[in-house]
């Protein structure tokens, strides 16, 4: 009997291995999570998005362009609990320029010291809450840009 | 063998099966997910399968599906030099899908590239998940004089760039593409951006700084084209 059971109690084991390894498998969740950011709500205030992981799974809600820019206003990711915006300017031409980026709500206004290579981007720092909306500004230029910057912005006043 | 043994061993088989159905099940969900991926990336390719299904004598709305999307131009308009329309499209995955700024509207002839454009609403599956995004497009139309008739060119869809950047990854897009291109990448503050360090002689920059920026987002081609008559 001995020997009976002891293959027997192999199998069962082998058994219940490959049963959790599957389970294990067909549970984990196929949606990376989201990326814990190191604030929250009110604590993203003025904070950078990148250094905070407050841009991870970002979305883009409004865009405009001009000639040599992109200006984009952006909100951060559900999942990292930030519930900020910002704005980032990209600079679209093919040679360095000097960049700035306003979201027009206290002092969320940046720009370079120096010029940025094509397809680099600025950004402000965060603004919280989100559910609050302001004009976002931002262009390039040849020249360095003042701030406060006026203009172009978009969005409602 | 006693019964005993008999039930042992009926339970072994029983629990076996079970782990082999969950297998089973967690392999097709695997080739669920890579047939969608794969479909994701044939559907870059420009295969024409455009359907028009607008009704040519209203053309207050205009619908077409290329590659399995659906963009749907609504609410054409005028407000103030700006000519606006509502832009509804299907989102190809979970990605921050935008419209381009290479989105044109040709009107009497001439085409003119969108100014502004941005989010009315997402709309949501049952379980959660953003399925469309719904976009108001400003065009800026001073100095055309009268229309009623436009036609919205919507050549891509694409994501929004990273604000962080995987700079390896978008190496090994470019490598794959045999373009010739080295990047690096930097970030210094609230400033990050790749680097052109090397590229062919016979390629402009334009071409190489267009290869890049494709190297850093994910775009799903049409073109999609939206015919609308304003009220």
């Amino acid at each position: 009997m001995a020997a009976n059971t002891k293959p027997a109690d192999k199998t069962f084991k082998f058994a219940i291995i490959t049963l959790v390894i599957s389970l294990i498998f067909t549970l984990t969740p196929s949606v990376e999570a989201a990326a814990m950011a190191t604030c929250s709500g009110s604590g993203c205030e003025a904070l950078n998005p990148n250094s905070t992981g407050c841009d991870s799974g970002a979305s883009t809600l409004r865009s405009f362009t001009g000639t040599g820019y992109k200006v984009e206003l952006r909100q951060a990711g559900a999942g990292t609990g930030c519930n900020t915006k910002w704005t980032r300017t990209q600079n679209t031409s093919s040679i360095s320029l000097y960049a700035g980026a306003r979201y027009w709500v206290h002092a969320h206004y940046l720009s370079s010291p120096a010029p940025i290579s094509p397809l680099a981007r600025i950004y402000t720092h965060m603004h919280w809450p989100a559910n609050e909306t302001y004009m976002y500004c931002g262009k390039t230029n040849t020249s360095p840009i003042g701030q406060p910057m006026t203009s172009p912005c978009q969005g409602p006043a | 063998m006693n019964q005993k043994d008999s039930k042992q061993l009926l339970m072994l088989v029983g629990i076996g099966l079970l782990g082999i159905l969950i297998i089973a099940a967690a392999s097709l969900r695997v080739r669920f997910m890579s047939a969608r991926a794969s479909s994701m990336e044939d559907a870059s390719l420009p295969v024409p399968q455009a359907e028009i299904v607008s009704d040519q004598n209203q053309l207050a709305e205009s619908v077409q599906t290329v590659n399995g999307i659906i963009i749907e131009a609504s609410n054409f308009r005028i407000e103030g030099e700006y000519l606006v329309a509502d832009i509804c499209y299907d989102l190809p995955s979970q990605s921050d899908w935008l419209l381009p700024d290479s989105m044109t509207v040709e009107i009497k002839g001439r085409s003119i590239k969108v100014f502004e454009w941005g989010l009315i609403e997402w709309k949501y599956s049952a379980d959660g998940l953003k399925t469309h995004r719904c976009d108001d497009a400003n065009f800026p139309i001073a100095g055309i004089g009268e229309f009623t008739e436009v036609q919205i060119v919507i050549p891509r869809l694409e994501t929004s760039w990273p604000d962080s950047l995987d700079c390896d990854a978008a190496q090994n897009r470019l490598d794959a593409a045999n373009t010739g291109i080295v990047i690096t990448c930097y970030e210094d503050g609230n400033v990050s951006g790749p680097l052109l360090d090397t590229k062919p002689a016979a390629m402009s920059d334009e071409q190489a700084y267009a290869a890049i920026n494709d190297a850093f987002i994910e775009t799903f081609s049409g073109p999609w084209t939206l015919r609308g008559r304003l009220p």
